[in-house]
C-alpha cells in the first residue's frame, strides 16, 4: 500500500488546504478515500454530529496534482482509506496558506512507528532565501477493506429543483439570526428563481426571499405533462437550522460558486463548485416539525 | 529608591514585565548601580528569567542612601500586571519604594493630566540568582526574531516542549524526540532550517535538546516587541539552555532553561527538578543573611523554604497529564552539574523520590506506603503556587513574608481502595523499549510483566 503526490501550483495548494480547513471546521474526523484518480474526502458520515451535516469532497487528482501515484493493498479492492483527524491535517496544512511562497507540497503515505500521513512543504520565507522544510506527520488509521461498506462515498441525491445560491456571506449570517428563532427552517424554491427562507416561531414568521437566482436545472415532477408551464413547479423541504448555520460557518472557501438543490421533503444538497471536477458537497436531511 | 522615565521606556518596561509574568508568579527586583533589573523563575524552577534596564534608560535613577548600594524586593506578578496594563497614554513613568521599604509604588502620568498611582506591597526581600555562567557554551546561534517566530508558529500552541537537532549544517526543530516511544494520537512536526538562515551560527558539537516552549515563547513575545535579535546558547542535552536578548546596549536579557536530560522522556508537569542539587555545607551559602551581596558565582537562594535542596530525581508523576510519561519503575538521579542550586535550609538532603504515589504501588504495597509517605514535598514545595503538584501533603509550602502561623492542611485523604487495586486504575502506557539514549540503572521488578 502506497501512496504519494505532488503540488506545486500555489493556487491549487491554497484552495486544497482551504477545502481541508473547511472540513476540520465541521467535524474533528474525517475519512480520506484514495482511488485511483480520485481523492475524496468524508466527514460526519455517521450523522452523530448533531451540529454538522454530512459533507463530502471529492476531487480530481489530475486538478492539484501533477504528481500522483496510488497503489493500494490488494489489487481486487483498488482503494486506500484512511481515517485521521480533521484538525491534525488542517494544521499540518496551514503551512500551505500563509503568506510565504510555498514552493511544493508532498504528501507521502508512511509508517514510521504508526502509519502516518505526512505533509512535507517546502516554503520558502521572507527571511531567507534558500526553502525550508516543513514537516508534518498527521497519524492515521488505515481501514481495512471489510469496512469499506461503512464508508461509501454518497450518492448525490436527486433534486426537483437547482438554483445558484445567493451571496455566501449574506446566506451565513440570515441563517445564524434565523438560528435562534426557530428550531427548523424551511427553504421554498421556484422555478421563477426565487428562494425563500423561513423560519416559523409562535410569536413570528420570518421569510427570506432571495429572487433572481440562477436556474441551473429543473426535473419536472410530471414528465406527461407537457403543457403545464405556466404553473411553476416548486420544492420544499424544511431542516435542522443548526447544521445549515454550522455548514455555512465553516465554509472556508473564497469561491462563491454555491448552488442548492431541493429534493422535495427529502433533503437539500448543497454543491460548492471549486473547479470543475473539485466538488464540495452537503446533505441536509429533512426534519419534521 | 526612586527612578523615573519617559513613556517609551515605560512601555518597554510594561512588555518586559508581560513577558515575565508567562515565566513565573513573582516579580523579583534588584536595584544596583548599573541599572534595574527585573527577573521571575517558574514554578518548577526550570527556567529563570532576568531583564536589565541599564541606567541610561532612566531620566533620574536614585538609589538608596543606605551604604549597601542594591536592593532587592520580591513583588507579586498579578499587581504588576495590572499596574502595567494600559500602557498606550502614559508619558511617564516614576517607580519608588515607600513606608519603610514595605511598598512598591508605581506612578503614571498620563496624557490629559491624569496620574495612575499603584502601590503593591513588598512581599520579601528576596532575590535568585542563577548559577551559570553563560558564556561558554560550545554552541551559539543567532537570529532575527522573526525566524524564531516562525518557528514558533510552526507548533501547535499548546506544545508544551521543543526539540533541536542542532549539526553544524543543519538545524531541525521538532515536537518529538527522535527514538522516544509516542502515543499513537500524536501528530509530529518538523521543522528543517539552513545555517544561512541564521545571522551567525556556530555548533561546534552536534545536539538534540529538548526544552519548554512557554518560557522560550514568552521571551520570544519580548525579543519581537523590542525587533531584536536573538541568540542561543546550548551545550548537551541536561545542561541549561540560554537566550540572550540584547538591545543597543540598553537592554540585556537572559532567560536560563534547564533541557531535558538524556535519561528522561519527556518533561513533565512538574517539569525536571533535575538542575537541583543537593547542596552539601562546601558550598558558600549564608543563609541567614536577609540581603546578599552579589557573589561573583552566584548560587540561587531561597530563604524560608522548608523544602530541603534534595537531588531531585526525574518526575514522572501525574501519568493522566502528559501522553508521554514513561512509566519509570527505577528513579534516576542526576548527576550532571548543578546549574540552579537552591539554598540549602534543612541540613539533611538526601535523595527523594519523586515518584508518583500511584507509580511506587505497582513495585510492592509495602514500599509503596513507604514512599508516599516521605512524598516530594520537595517537589510542591519549591513551587509556591502551583497547581500541578501531585496531591501530596501540603504542610511545607508557605507563602513568604505573609504570615508565621499558617496553618498546614490537613493531610489529604489517601484512598485506600486504589491503593489496593492500583493497578486497576492506571493509564498502562509502559515504553517496551528503553529509548536509545537511556540507561539502565536496574532491571524491571514488576513481577506482572
Amino acid at each position: 500500500m502506497r501512496f504519494r503526490a505532488r503540488m506545486q501550483d500555489a493556487l491549487y495548494m491554497r484552495e486544497f488546504q482551504s477545502i481541508i480547513a473547511t472540513l476540520a471546521k465541521l467535524a474533528k474526523e474525517c475519512i480520506m478515500i484514495l482511488a485511483d484518480q480520485q481523492m475524496h474526502f468524508i466527514v460526519n458520515e455517521e450523522h452523530n454530529s448533531t451540529t454538522a451535516p454530512l459533507v463530502w469532497a471529492s476531487i480530481a487528482a489530475a486538478d492539484y496534482f501533477p504528481e500522483y501515484k496510488m497503489v493500494p493493498a490488494r489489487e481486487d479492492h483498488p482503494y486506500i482509506v484512511l481515517a485521521m483527524s480533521a484538525a491534525h491535517l488542517s494544521r499540518a496544512l496551514a503551512a500551505l496558506r500563509t503568506g510565504a511562497t510555498v514552493n511544493s507540497c508532498k504528501l507521502k503515505l508512511q509508517r514510521i512507528q504508526f502509519p502516518c500521513f505526512s505533509v512535507i512543504a517546502s516554503v520558502v520565507s521572507q527571511q531567507s532565501a534558500e526553502p525550508r522544510e516543513v514537516v508534518h506527520d498527521v497519524p492515521v488509521n488505515v481501514v481495512a477493506a471489510s469496512d469499506w461498506p461503512a464508508y461509501k462515498i454518497p450518492k448525490v441525491p436527486t433534486s426537483q429543483l437547482v438554483l445558484s445560491m445567493p451571496s455566501l456571506r449574506m446566506m451565513r449570517n440570515v441563517i445564524d439570526s434565523l438560528k435562534n428563532m426557530s428550531p427548523t427552517m424551511i427553504f421554498h424554491a421556484n422555478a421563477g428563481g426565487e428562494l425563500n427562507l423561513v423560519a416559523e416561531s409562535e410569536m413570528v414568521t420570518i421569510t427570506t426571499a432571495f429572487r433572481h437566482l440562477l436556474l441551473r436545472r429543473l426535473v419536472n415532477r410530471d414528465p406527461t405533462d407537457n403543457d403545464e408551464q405556466q404553473v411553476a413547479p416548486d420544492a420544499s423541504c424544511s431542516v435542522d437550522c443548526r447544521k445549515a448555520s454550522s455548514f455555512f460557518s465553516a465554509l472556508q472557501l473564497p469561491n462563491e460558486e454555491l448552488s442548492i438543490g431541493i429534493d422535495s421533503e427529502n433533503c437539500i444538497h448543497l454543491q460548492l463548485d471549486v473547479r470543475e471536477s473539485v466538488v464540495l458537497h452537503s446533505i441536509l436531511p429533512a426534519v419534521c416539525f | 529608591m526612586k527612578c523615573t522615565f519617559e513613556g517609551s521606556n515605560a512601555r518597554v518596561i510594561a512588555k518586559a514585565i508581560q513577558s515575565l509574568s508567562k515565566v513565573g508568579k513573582e516579580l523579583y527586583v534588584e536595584v544596583d548601580q548599573n541599572g534595574l533589573l527585573l527577573r521571575a523563575i517558574n514554578a518548577t524552577h526550570s527556567a529563570v528569567g532576568s531583564i536589565r534596564f541599564k541606567r541610561s534608560m532612566f531620566e533620574t535613577f536614585n538609589l538608596p542612601r543606605t551604604g549597601n548600594a542594591d536592593f532587592y524586593c520580591k513583588i507579586s506578578m498579578k499587581p504588576c500586571l495590572a499596574a502595567f496594563r494600559s500602557m498606550k497614554q502614559v508619558e511617564h513613568c516614576e517607580l519608588s519604594i515607600t513606608d519603610n521599604q514595605t511598598k512598591f509604588q508605581v506612578k503614571l502620568r498620563c496624557k490629559l493630566e491624569t496620574v495612575r498611582q499603584s502601590v503593591i506591597a513588598i512581599l520579601d526581600e528576596q532575590n535568585i540568582t542563577a548559577g551559570v555562567l553563560p558564556d561558554h557554551s560550545a554552541n551559539v546561534i543567532r537570529g532575527e526574531y522573526k525566524l524564531f517566530m516562525e518557528i514558533s508558529n510552526s507548533f501547535n500552541a499548546a506544545e508544551e516542549e521543543l526539540t533541536l537537532e542542532a549539526k553544524s549544517d543543519s538545524l531541525a526543530a521538532k515536537n518529538y524526540i527522535e527514538g522516544a516511544r509516542v502515543s499513537d494520537r500524536f501528530m509530529r512536526s518538523q521543522l528543517k532550517l539552513k545555517p544561512n538562515e541564521f545571522t551567525s551560527y556556530n555548533v561546534t558539537q552536534d545536539t538534540v535538546i529538548t526544552f519548554c516552549l512557554k518560557e522560550f515563547r514568552a521571551f520570544l513575545l519580548f525579543a519581537e516587541s523590542l525587533s531584536a535579535d536573538m541568540t542561543l546558547e546550548f551545550d548537551e542535552p541536561g545542561s541549561p539552555f540560554f537566550l540572550k536578548i540584547k538591545k543597543h546596549d540598553d537592554i540585556e536579557c537572559l532567560l536560563i532553561m534547564s533541557t531535558l536530560s538524556p535519561d528522561d522522556v519527556s518533561f513533565s508537569e512538574d517539569y525536571c527538578q533535575r538542575e537541583l542539587t543537593v547542596q552539601d555545607a562546601a558550598s558558600p551559602v549564608n543563609v541567614s543573611k536577609k540581603r546578599k551581596g552579589s557573589a561573583p558565582t552566584e548560587q540561587i537562594e531561597h530563604k524560608r523554604r522548608l523544602a530541603d535542596d534534595t537531588t531531585l530525581s526525574t518526575t514522572s508523576t501525574d501519568l493522566a497529564l502528559f501522553q508521554y510519561n514513561g512509566l519509570r519503575t527505577t528513579p534516576t538521579n542526576i548527576s550532571e552539574p548543578s546549574s540552579v542550586q537552591p539554598a540549602r535550609l534543612l541540613p539533611e538532603g538526601d535523595t527523594v523520590d519523586v515518584d508518583d504515589d500511584e507509580e511506587a504501588l505497582i513495585l510492592a504495597a509495602a514500599v509503596a506506603v513507604e514512599s508516599s509517605q516521605t512524598m516530594p514535598t520537595a517537589n510542591e514545595l519549591l513551587s509556591y503556587n502551583s497547581q500541578e503538584a501531585p496531591p501530596m501533603t501540603v504542610l511545607a509550602v508557605q507563602e513568604d513574608g505573609s504570615d508565621e502561623d499558617c496553618v498546614p492542611q490537613s493531610p489529604e485523604h489517601r484512598d485506600n481502595v486504589r491503593a489496593i487495586f492500583s493497578r486497576c486504575f492506571q493509564k498502562t502506557y509502559v515504553p517496551r523499549e528503553p529509548s536509545p539514549s537511556s540507561q539502565m540503572y536496574a532491571p524491571n521488578s514488576d513481577t506482572e510483566d
